[in-house]
């Protein structure tokens, strides 16, 4: 699985769960000062973000780490090497 | 002339707030006797009489304020959203004539007369409560016919820009499926100041929209998407508020 894939399914949920524009959608943005997600709205990102991929982030030490949305590329696309369910869930 | 100004919007406030509290002390001794949402509910009427008396008639020589319903006369009970650049903000909130129950931080709380009424108000206390207690307690103040008001930028702006909006209030009005209120108010950013200096005295505007429907409140997908919706709406007609007080002004 490429990373423009884990982009994709990635962005899908900000699209679906938060209607933002894909445009809008580049790695460089912040999550909280650009997309102006506040703890909650983190909540309901973490809560999407593991319902699309099947996996849990609660006890993953590096969600707390993300800054912007190629910090959530990069962590989906080394749970994605780490757990190949999850490439098996994307291309099902 | 402003700081003289300032000594005596400020004396007369504070005087008009002993001579009411004083007056309705029997009234909040009698409220005490009711069980605990009704008691709130009436101590709510009181304090929305005493900010109408402000705004109306003690601030009246210093400035005016000219107040729109847009809301075509719906009351069904939900949740006020404001914008907040100043703290006068409180006190025009009662324009809408609606007995309400303020979201606020701690600090006011513990202001003497007003902050003590604002608790037995049941006004909602954002900084110490989690989001269950925040919300069972909105649901009590509706319960009783009235609202809650909320200012979601969480601080004062000062300045004709809103600050981002915080998505609590907005989960808030989600989870219990009822409709949200837009309350504009445009003119105040520097009445008073963040050290609560009246910087100029200047005629204001306040403008209550919506309500965005129940129904539409409850089929966003989350609260970012309603907290979103809201801003747009907000920021578009204060725009529209702040160029109209710039002609006014002009003329």
């Amino acid at each position: 699985m490429d990373r423009n894939e884990i982009i994709k399914a990635v962005n899908s949920i900000f699209i679906e769960r938060f209607e933002l524009e894909e445009s809008e959608l580049t790695p460089e943005k912040n999550i909280i000062e650009d997309l102006q997600l506040d703890s909650l709205d983190i909540v309901d990102m973490i809560v999407g973000l593991q319902q699309k991929f099947g996996i849990m982030l609660r006890d993953n030490p590096e969600i707390r780490n993300v800054r912007t949305l190629g910090d959530v590329y990069d962590l989906f696309e080394k749970l994605a090497k780490e757990h190949p369910e999850i490439v098996e869930r994307l291309t099902k | 002339m402003t700081r003289l100004r300032n000594i005596a919007i400020y004396s007369l406030t504070l005087l008009w707030a002993f001579i009411y509290w004083v007056a309705a002390a029997p009234l909040l001794l009698l409220a005490a006797l009711l069980p605990a949402e009704k008691r709130r509910h009436w101590v709510r009427v009181l304090l929305l009489y005493f900010g109408l008396s402000v705004v109306r008639v003690i601030w009246r020589p210093f400035f005016k304020v000219g107040f729109e319903d847009r809301t075509g006369g719906v009351r069904i009970p939900g949740i006020v959203v404001a914008n907040h650049r100043s703290a006068i903000d409180a006190f025009l909130v009662s324009l809408p004539r609606l007995s309400l129950a303020q979201t606020v931080n701690d600090w006011p709380l513990r202001v003497p007369i007003l902050g003590w009424v604002a608790k037995m108000a049941g006004y909602l206390n954002i900084t110490n409560w989690d989001y269950e207690t925040l919300k069972a307690r909105a649901e009590g103040v509706l319960s009783v016919g009235d609202m809650v008001v909320s200012y979601p930028e969480g601080t004062r702006s000062e300045s004709r820009t809103m600050g981002p909006f915080r998505s609590g209030i907005f989960r808030v009005a989600m989870d219990m499926g009822v409709p949200l209120y837009i309350l504009c108010i445009a003119g105040n950013e520097k009445m008073p100041d963040r050290k609560f200096r009246f910087r100029e005295f200047r005629d204001l505007k306040v403008r209550f929209l919506g309500p965005i429907p129940a129904d539409e409140v409850k089929s966003c997908a989350t609260a970012y998407v309603l907290k979103k919706k809201a801003f747009r709406i907000m920021s578009g007609e204060l725009a529209s508020m702040d160029a109209e007080l710039e002609n006014e002004r002009a003329l």
